[in-house]
């Protein structure tokens, strides 16, 4: 058996990895985090990104574990060593579509924002194929290249998340918050379920990790990653919820955007909305780019296909092809992204990883270390 | 030769790729754009007896009027004209005045909106929506009502800017709060008061006014004065100066405002000129009534004293008068809020946050129990400053 073959021309330092994993995990959330936690959780909402990591500390523990297993393999690969060929091959397949459906999602996005922000007028599928087209040639370029990217865009992304935070400070308005944890702790557990789906995506590790040049080192970080990303999404769910209120969010679309939109100092420092496209934008792209490429890896994988860049030009029509389809309109994301995704997100960020770890442990596999 | 090429190439997608700049599906001229700076709204009644709106709008064309008028320098202010129009829904209005140009509507300039009594009365939740909704409209709108048709505000002329929309925007962000007349209010806030359910919301009054004292012709000039209370997202009545000043005392914060208080004490009258006041709130629940103690403390100076004596023991007296003064103001404003079931001092909202506990047992018929509410009012006013002179003339 070929033991990824293609993917060891490849490496990425385990600080890329990190801040690759960081960008991923935040740049979707942001949209979201304090609309769909407050609709339940009221003006508590801004505890749910701490109380939600905790699915996401869990995943990473059980990654860490494979990976001390299967050193230099990834998922689809030392699932087929675990459970043999054809059922190896089933959950490879299956982590094809988990990942191509997280894309689906990222793009569609994208689409949803910039149709709402920018360009209302712009059709569908010409956003579509063109932010395809760029993520799909950096994951042609490899990931050593959008790893390089994600170095370049983290610091610019950041920058702009706090800058609107910080701008939005004056207008914070702390009894907003009150009174504390209102109707229990219930509706604090159950509106943990969504946001924990996506710290999940932590997940993308058991594909990374045979990459990284120091693999046990990023699973330390991993901790890291998760705490930084737990205070970037607490930080704006607080100042969202100060400045705005907890009884408005609940039905913006965009929370953090109208937050930008909300700053106004003077004539001078004003119409921030266009600041969040500018630095948003990079951060989904990255996301694409990098989904993408793990959608070819993954089925070059499975398929034992010599290079991952045979898959690209299908994987990119499909993706087009859904993206453009699928969606109704915008409702239907937030749907999909409130009732569908968690538990099928659990599935393949928990659910999948764990088993193979218990079948792994009972039937005694590990992976060559060469 | 390879190398030329290459560099051939790349010029060429250079070129291709300029063209896009402006954009292809979303792109917008500037001399394209029919620019709204100033929108109201009305609900009126058509001949048949059915209800429609009314949109106006002040409309700005970037680059002035197209050719036939190129020497007159008219550009800037005089090129905004005002426009009206009725439908059956806010955009049907719209389009009803907007289609008579041949220009692109750009909504994003214009974010204040005037709002007449009868759609504040009536239809003020689904407007507020509408505005939210829609993506060209700027979170940090502000909103004022108008008493009677909003339109008419429309018609009067800016007195210190280019544009009526300049002016009353200043109003809104700051001066209104400043001289203590009434109080900006942006979309956010509103929407979030109004989708609370433990408090109420105000607006600002816009009021049209003679331009000049002594002029009796058509009331031209605008000022932002007063403001209109909310029960449940409808408007139920009107705040006038006093009462106004009040809800700034009880419920605001003031910093550096020039608010006047005229002060009598012995059959003369000194001015209190407020420049700070901060409020704290605390309410409770005493036995089945809700009780409510509202401490205001105030900084001001007294400079135009009507030959009082300034003498550090009469300043005592002086801070006695102004804080009474000041506490009929907040009083006031309380009536009002309870003869209209109206919390918009956020009293309610206060018991809410920090009692939880107390609300919890009236939080099903809050509005009943605020009505018979016991409130107190504190007001502590310091004079800080007693202008240059050290003594009265003698």
């Amino acid at each position: 058996m070929r033991e990824g073959a293609e993917i060891n021309k490849e490496r990425i330092s385990d600080r890329q990895v990190s801040m690759l994993v960081f960008l991923i995990i935040t740049a979707s959330i942001i949209l979201f985090i304090p609309k769909i936690t407050t609709q339940n959780a009221k003006q508590s909402a801004w505890i749910l990104p701490i109380s939600s990591s905790l699915i996401g500390f869990i995943t990473l523990y059980v990654v860490r574990k494979l990976s001390q297993r299967f050193p230099r393999q990834t998922l689809p690969q030392f699932s087929e060593i675990i459970l043999g060929k054809t059922i190896g091959k089933i959950i490879g397949s299956g982590y094809v579509l988990f990942f191509f459906i997280i894309n689906v999602l990222a793009i569609r996005e994208f689409i949803d924002f910039s149709k709402v922000s920018l360009l209302p007028s712009t059709p569908v599928i010409v956003l579509s194929s063109a932010i395809v087209m760029v993520g799909g040639y950096a994951a042609f370029k490899g990931i050593e290249v959008i790893a390089r990217i994600t170095q370049f865009v983290l610091p610019i992304f950041i920058f702009g998340v706090v800058l609107i935070l910080a701008l939005s400070l004056p207008n914070m308005d702390w009894e907003k918050l009150l009174p504390l944890f209102e109707g229990g702790i219930k509706p604090i557990v159950w509106s943990s379920v969504v946001p924990a789906s996506w710290y999940g995506e932590i997940v993308v590790l058991v594909m990374l990790l045979p990459i990284a040049n120091k693999h046990q080192e990023v699973t330390h970080q991993g901790v890291l990653v998760l705490l930084a990303a737990v205070g970037l999404l607490t930080a704006v769910s607080l100042v969202t919820l100060t400045v705005i209120g907890p009884h408005l969010i609940g039905d913006l679309f965009i929370p953090f955007w109208y937050l930008a939109g909300n700053i106004e100092f003077g004539n001078l420092i004003q119409r921030l909305e266009s600041l969040f496209v500018f630095f948003w934008i990079p951060a989904i792209v990255v996301k694409i780019a990098f989904f993408h490429y793990m959608v070819c890896l993954t089925v070059a994988q499975v398929l034992g296909i010599k290079s991952y860049k045979n898959v690209l030009i299908p994987s990119a029509i499909l993706l087009v092809m859904a993206v453009t389809f699928l969606f109704g309109n915008t409702l239907r994301l937030i749907e999909i992204r409130n009732k569908w995704w968690p538990p099928f997100g659990f599935f393949f960020e928990l659910i999948i990883p764990l088993m193979l770890l218990i079948l792994a442990i009972i039937r005694r596999k590990r992976g060559s270390v060469s | 030769m390879k190398q030329q090429s290459k560099v051939l190439l790349w010029a060429i997608i250079f070129l291709i790729l300029l063209n896009f700049i402006s954009g292809c599906w979303d792109s917008n001229e500037a001399e394209d754009l029919a620019v709204i700076s100033l929108m109201s709204f009305d609900l009126i009644k058509t001949d048949n007896g059915t209800d429609q709106w009314q949109v106006s709008a002040r409309v700005m064309f970037p680059g002035g009027k197209e050719e036939q008028d190129s020497q007159s320098s008219s550009k800037g202010a005089s090129s905004e004209i005002l426009m009206k129009g009725t439908g059956i829904t806010l955009q049907d209005a719209v389009i009803n005045f907007m289609g008579r140009l041949p220009r692109k509507i750009f909504y994003e300039q214009g974010d204040v909106k005037i709002i007449g009594e009868r759609v504040a009365k009536e239809k003020m939740k689904e407007y507020t929506e509408a505005a939210l909704r829609f993506p060209e409209i700027r979170p940090h709108s502000f909103f004022l009502v108008t008493k009677g048709e909003a339109f008419k505000v429309l018609q009067a002329e800016p007195k210190v800017t280019l544009t009526l929309y300049q002016e009353i925007r200043r109003f809104a962000v700051k001066y209104a709060k400043l001289s203590g007349t009434s109080y900006g209010v942006t979309m956010t806030e509103f929407s979030e008061w109004i989708l609370s359910q433990d408090r109420d919301a105000v607006l600002p009054q816009i009021k049209l006014l003679y331009p000049q004292e002594g002029e009796k012709t058509v009331p031209k000039s605008i000022i932002v004065e007063g403001l209109a209370i909310f029960r449940d997202g409808k408007l139920v009545g009107w705040l006038n100066k006093d009462e106004t000043k009040g809800y700034l005392f009880l419920a605001q914060k003031i910093n550096k405002a020039q608010i006047a208080i005229p002060v009598s004490k012995d059959e003369k009258n000194f001015t209190y000129w407020l420049t700070n006041s901060t409020s704290r709130i605390e309410a409770t629940l005493t036995g089945d009534r809700p009780s409510i103690l509202i401490k205001v403390n105030t900084l001001g100076m007294v400079s135009e004293n009507d030959g009082i004596d300034l003498s550090p023991e009469q300043i005592k007296s002086l801070e006695g008068l102004a804080s009474e003064k000041i506490q009929e103001f907040a009083l006031e404003t309380v009536n009002k809020a309870k003869d209209n079931d109206s919390d918009f001092l956020g009293l309610m909202q206060k018991m809410h946050r920090f009692n939880p506990r107390a609300w919890g047992e009236v939080a099903s018929n809050w509005r009943e129990r605020f009505r018979e509410a016991n409130v107190d009012v504190e007001v502590e006013a310091k004079i800080v400053s007693v202008g240059k002179m050290s003594q009265s003339l003698e």
